[in-house]
Formats: C-alpha cells, sequence, structure tokens
C-alpha cells in the first residue's frame, strides 16, 4: 500500500496491516518512522510546509517499492508519506516491509528510505515566524544512496 | 508543450509553468535552453547544475527526446522522507 497524503497516520494501525499480510509466512516485519525535527541553531523552527508533484509522488513510491521487491523477498510493503503543513515532532513518513526473514525486512525498509529520500518528489519549506526557507538536499542522502547502486 | 515548475524553482520564477513551442527533435535540455534565453530569472534558476527534470512523471536525463504530449517539470533537488 503506498498513500500521499495530509493526514497523520497510526504506526500500530500499519503495522497491523503489515501483520495480516500472508501471516503464516511472515516472520519478520521492519517498520521506520520519520518525524519532523528542529535541526536550527536558532530552534525557532515552528515547523515545515512539504510540497509534491501529484500523480508523480505516487509512481516514484511505486517504483521505489517495485524495485526493492526485485532485490529482496518481501511478502508486502507500506509506504506513507505527508504533505501540507507540519509541526516539530509530527510524523512525516513511515516504511514498513513484512518478509519471512529479518535480513530482507531490514534492507528492504532502509532501501525505500534511501531511494525516496533522493528521487520521491517532495520538497521541505522551513517555517520560522513570518520566514520560510526551502531545505537543501544533502551530499550525505545521496552518498547513502550510492551504497545500494 | 508545458513545462511544470516545482518548490523553489516555482518561487524564483514567480510560476507554475510555463508554454514552449515544441520542433522535432527536441531534447529536455534545448527546451531547457529556449527558456534560459527568456533571459532572467529563467537564464540563473536553469543554469543551476542540480536542476532536474522529470518527463511524464519520471526522472530523466536532459539528453531525452520529446514529443509534443510529454508533460515535462524542471524541479530541485529532493528532500522528502
Amino acid at each position: 500500500m503506498i498513500s500521499v497524503q495530509t493526514e497523520d497516520f497510526s504506526v500500530q494501525d500499519l503495522y497491523e496491516q503489515l501483520r495480516q499480510k500472508d501471516a503464516n509466512a511472515t516472520g519478520a516485519i521492519c517498520t521506520f518512522t520519520g518525524l519532523v525535527r528542529d535541526f536550527g541553531d536558532d530552534k525557532d523552527l515552528q515547523g515545515i510546509e512539504l510540497e509534491h508533484y501529484p500523480g508523480m509522488t505516487l509512481k516514484s513510491l511505486q517504483k521505489i517499492v517495485d524495485e526493492a521487491k526485485t532485490r529482496w523477498n518481501i511478502i508486502d510493503s507500506v509506504v506513507v508519506h505527508r504533505i501540507g503543513k507540519l509541526f516539530v515532532s509530527d510524523q512525516i513518513v513511515f516504511v514498513g516491509v513484512c518478509s519471512s526473514h529479518r535480513a530482507d525486512a531490514f534492507a528492504a525498509t532502509e532501501f525505500i528510505m534511501d531511494y525516496l529520500k533522493t528521487s520521491a518528489p517532495f520538497w521541505k519549506k522551513e517555517l520560522k515566524g513570518s520566514q520560510s526557507t526551502w531545505v537543501e538536499a544533502k551530499q550525505s542522502d545521496a552518498d547513502r544512496f550510492d551504497k545500494w547502486k | 508543450m508545458k513545462v511544470l515548475y516545482f518548490a523553489s524553482i516555482r518561487e524564483a520564477l514567480d510560476t507554475d509553468h510555463d508554454i514552449v513551442d515544441l520542433t522535432d527533435d527536441m531534447t529536455v535540455e534545448a527546451v531547457r535552453k529556449l527558456l534560459c534565453a527568456k533571459g532572467e530569472p529563467w537564464a540563473s534558476v536553469l543554469s543551476n547544475t542540480s536542476l532536474l527534470a522529470a518527463k511524464n512523471q519520471e526522472l530523466v536525463s536532459f539528453d531525452t527526446a520529446l514529443e509534443a504530449n510529454d508533460e515535462l517539470a524542471f524541479m530541485p533537488p529532493v528532500t522528502g522522507g
């Protein structure tokens, strides 16, 4: 399941969705949740605004999940990414993978996140008082994805 | 052909799209150059080496050929997740 949405999500509900997929074969469920953090020095970050390219976001996330399925033995996956205005400590993104074995579940979850960070068309804008600044892409994210190539 | 802009590029150009007349055998790079020829702010904004392009909602290299009914978008490096 892939969703791009403004609404918050429940990690427990998404975990239960994964748990119900092929219950006999699933031996491992790995999940990741990304949150909004205050990464500035001045600590006056109010929140962020997440823009996206409607249509391409779903296609891009599907492509990422499909690639993960060719590399590892995955029973199913869930990816949820929020858009719109979010505040510090809000949930932004969820990636969950169920598999027979933990190696595949761990690796696929990390891969999906690393790939998403460098190719899914979302853009974050920091909101501080009356000012807003676009977050710059990090070389470290590109480097992390390089290791999967 | 409609060219879409997103995020900081959209803000810098003060528009979310432009329309270009596509000629035969035009590539993404050719469209970029055509838009840069409009002068500022296109010339600076679209000359950024980290610019990304998407054709029909898939990231492509700048030497990709285009057809009249393709959807083209220029965007900054992504920062989701």
